[in-house]
């Protein structure tokens, strides 16, 4: 649980060639963009629905100022599960293409031996419960040390990177129990709907401008030495 | 390990188990039936009648216990002499914290994957308490069984009393305890060591017993430990290899690996042997060559591989058979296009812990010289479903007072 590993062995990573990950981190990198800009409309949706709602009841906004709400470009952007899940499956699997990749690179300087988790968990690690929440992050953390130039190198960004995305798959069921229709019968719930969203929207953002960054600096470690 | 019963044995076992469990539960909801004044109705009967069958069954069961077979004597007695001693507490005492262990791991495991399955079908405050319940769980059973484990290990001589069967005797150098002693992570939450894996492997055979390191604090987990003194063990190695189903090498640095080794070539016959060969060839070829009529040639044969590089039984005027757990380049052919390719992402892929590899390449060279089990490959990665097996098997024993304690209306 708590051990290193060495199972792949020295004689396979030492014959696999290393490749620019720089392809992959450039379409990881605007696909989680993408993500995040979907995030950010979600949040709008919310405040603007919560603003119109508030003038409505103070008798300031009229019914197709409601329905308008609902029906926008915005709307559509915001609430369409199938955009959120294309976008977020397609996002997913980019990284995951650029960390595999990048873990090769990896393996090829530095040894199977200095990474924590064999290379299967590499994906298998983000779908299978309760090791997600710290297998993901070892991987990145050995991925990032074993690619930095200069060692030891500080891990606060991979940190931060992994803390804001676990606290932010924490409030997101919280955030689609505010938004069900079941449970905004008030002002009052709208206004939470727009709070979760928020910081739910915030949480993302931390953790995807970091993962961007973190993306970003060991592609270009890698390619100085590909 | 391995119980050495036969099959019906220990089918009878887990019947009488399973059946006084069952009737247990149902004589305690007729008791509650009886306390609350309400119509017994067929609670009782059907309680009575599990408790016959329990009784039908825990009568041969405990019978075939005692019929266990005693030709193991001379082996206990021989080991028996250099078990470390300890105090009767002590065992029952960290079986009991394991047991501890297993149940919280596997109470852990459930309820941190409940949460994250099911957390957002719940109410917000057990949504976000759950989660770090289970983990919190799955951490402290995690670190009692780190505690409790070796020291409720059993020691060689328990092992033979308890199986029954002529043994496997495990030699290597001591000082590839450190490779052996790695938690490799192909199931997840796993807490067995390399050396686990290779004796649960080896456990088919019969109980896999080993020297200790002189001077260990405690027993590295995996093959059963006893302790021979630094002056006199060469006459107890000689005498454990004569009464050994089989012996089984770890081959590395060390003279007295060396010295065992040829005197098995030279004392023993040739399909009890089984050699390991290490991660790293270059330092057992040569040695290894010298010594066998045929020799193997392992540099020809095979690459470096993870922890075992390659396992080799010998048949008739001691011809080896060796089973690469990774071939020699240009000893294969490599397949190209398309499906070499596929096939080549697959093995990247593959999640085959070194143990399990050099399980199947074991199971290979034993099948050589006519030594066949089943499922021999498949205990290697094991561990996991026998750690929650563990837990769970706690949990459901635990059920059994906390009933009793609600009918006497404690709880």
């Amino acid at each position: 649980m708590d051990t290193s590993q060495q199972g792949t062995p020295a004689g396979r990573t030492g014959a696999e060639r290393r490749r620019s990950p720089a392809g992959p981190a450039d379409v990881a990198t605007i696909l989680i963009l993408l993500v995040l800009a979907r995030e950010v409309l979600v949040s709008a949706h919310n405040w603007r629905e919560y603003f119109v709602v508030h003038d409505y009841l103070a008798g300031m906004a009229t019914d197709e100022d409601l329905e308008a709400v609902d029906s926008g470009a915005l709307a559509t952007a915001a609430s369409s599960f199938s955009l959120m899940f294309l976008v977020g499956a397609a996002a997913g699997v980019a990284f995951v293409a650029w960390l595999w990749r990048a873990r090769v690179n990896a393996e090829s300087t530095s040894g199977a031996d200095a990474h924590r988790r064999t290379r299967i968990w590499v994906i298998a690690s983000w779908f299978t419960p309760v090791i997600n929440l710290w297998y993901p992050h070892q991987i990145v953390s050995d991925v990032w040390r074993t690619s930095a130039p200069r060692r030891p190198v500080p891990l606060a960004l991979v940190n931060v990177w992994w803390a804001s995305f676990l606290l932010a798959g924490l409030v997101r069921p919280i955030q689609w129990r505010t938004a069900s229709e079941k449970e905004m019968n008030t002002e009052h719930d709208v206004l939470v709907n727009a709070n979760v969203s928020t910081l739910l929207t915030g949480l993302f953002l931390v953790a995807g401008v970091l993962i961007i960054v973190i993306i970003r600096r060991i592609t270009a470690w890698q390619t100085r030495t590909v | 390990m391995t119980s050495g019963q036969s099959v019906p044995a220990r089918l009878t076992t887990a019947t009488a188990v399973v059946t006084a469990y069952i009737a247990l539960h149902l004589t305690i909801t007729a008791g509650m039936d009886l306390r609350a004044h309400r119509d017994l109705g067929s609670s009782g009967s059907v309680a009575l009648w599990w408790a016959v069958a329990a009784g039908v069954f825990v009568v041969p069961a405990l019978r075939l216990q005692r019929r266990r077979p005693t030709s193991t004597a001379e082996l206990v007695e021989l080991v028996d002499r250099f078990a470390p001693r300890q105090p009767r507490w002590r065992r029952p005492t960290f079986l009991a914290a394991g047991g501890a262990g297993y149940a919280l791991f596997a109470a852990g495991c459930f309820v941190a994957n409940t949460a994250q399955r099911q957390g957002y079908t719940m109410p917000v405050m057990t949504q976000v308490l759950l989660l770090p319940t289970g983990l919190a769980a799955l951490g402290a059973g995690f670190l009692i069984l780190r505690y409790s484990r070796p020291r409720s290990a059993r020691d060689a001589a328990r092992a033979l009393l308890a199986d029954g069967r002529a043994p496997v005797l495990y030699l290597r150098s001591f000082a590839a305890d450190h490779a052996s002693a790695q938690v490799d992570d192909m199931a997840p939450l796993n807490i067995h060591s390399r050396e686990e894996q290779l004796a649960s492997v080896l456990g088919a055979f019969g109980p896999v017993i080993a020297v200790g390191r002189p001077g260990e604090p405690l027993p590295q987990l995996g093959a059963a430990r006893f302790y021979l003194p630094l002056d006199d063990w060469q006459p107890t190695i000689l005498r454990l290899m004569e009464l050994s189903r089989l012996i089984v090498f770890r081959l590395g640095v060390g003279e007295g690996l060396w010295w065992e080794l040829d005197q098995a070539l030279a004392t023993q016959p040739a399909r009890k042997l089984l050699l390991l060969t290490p991660d790293r060839l270059a330092d057992v070829a040569e040695l290894l060559d010298e010594r066998l009529p045929v020799p193997p040639r392992l540099e020809e044969l095979c690459s470096d591989g993870p922890w075992i590089s390659a396992a080799i039984t010998f048949g008739p005027g001691w011809v080896p058979h060796v089973c690469p757990v990774e071939p020699a380049p240009g000893t294969t052919t490599p397949r190209r296009g398309l499906v070499g390719r596929a096939g080549r992402a697959l093995a990247s892929l593959s999640g085959l812990s070194p143990a399990r590899r050099a399980a199947r390449v074991m199971k290979a060279a034993l099948a050589y010289v006519g030594v066949r089990k089943r499922f021999v490959v498949t205990r290697a990665d094991g561990g996991m479903l026998v750690t929650l097996g563990k837990g769970t098997l706690v949990l459901a024993a635990l059920a059994l007072p906390y009933r009793a304690l609600q009918l006497a209306g404690v709880w």
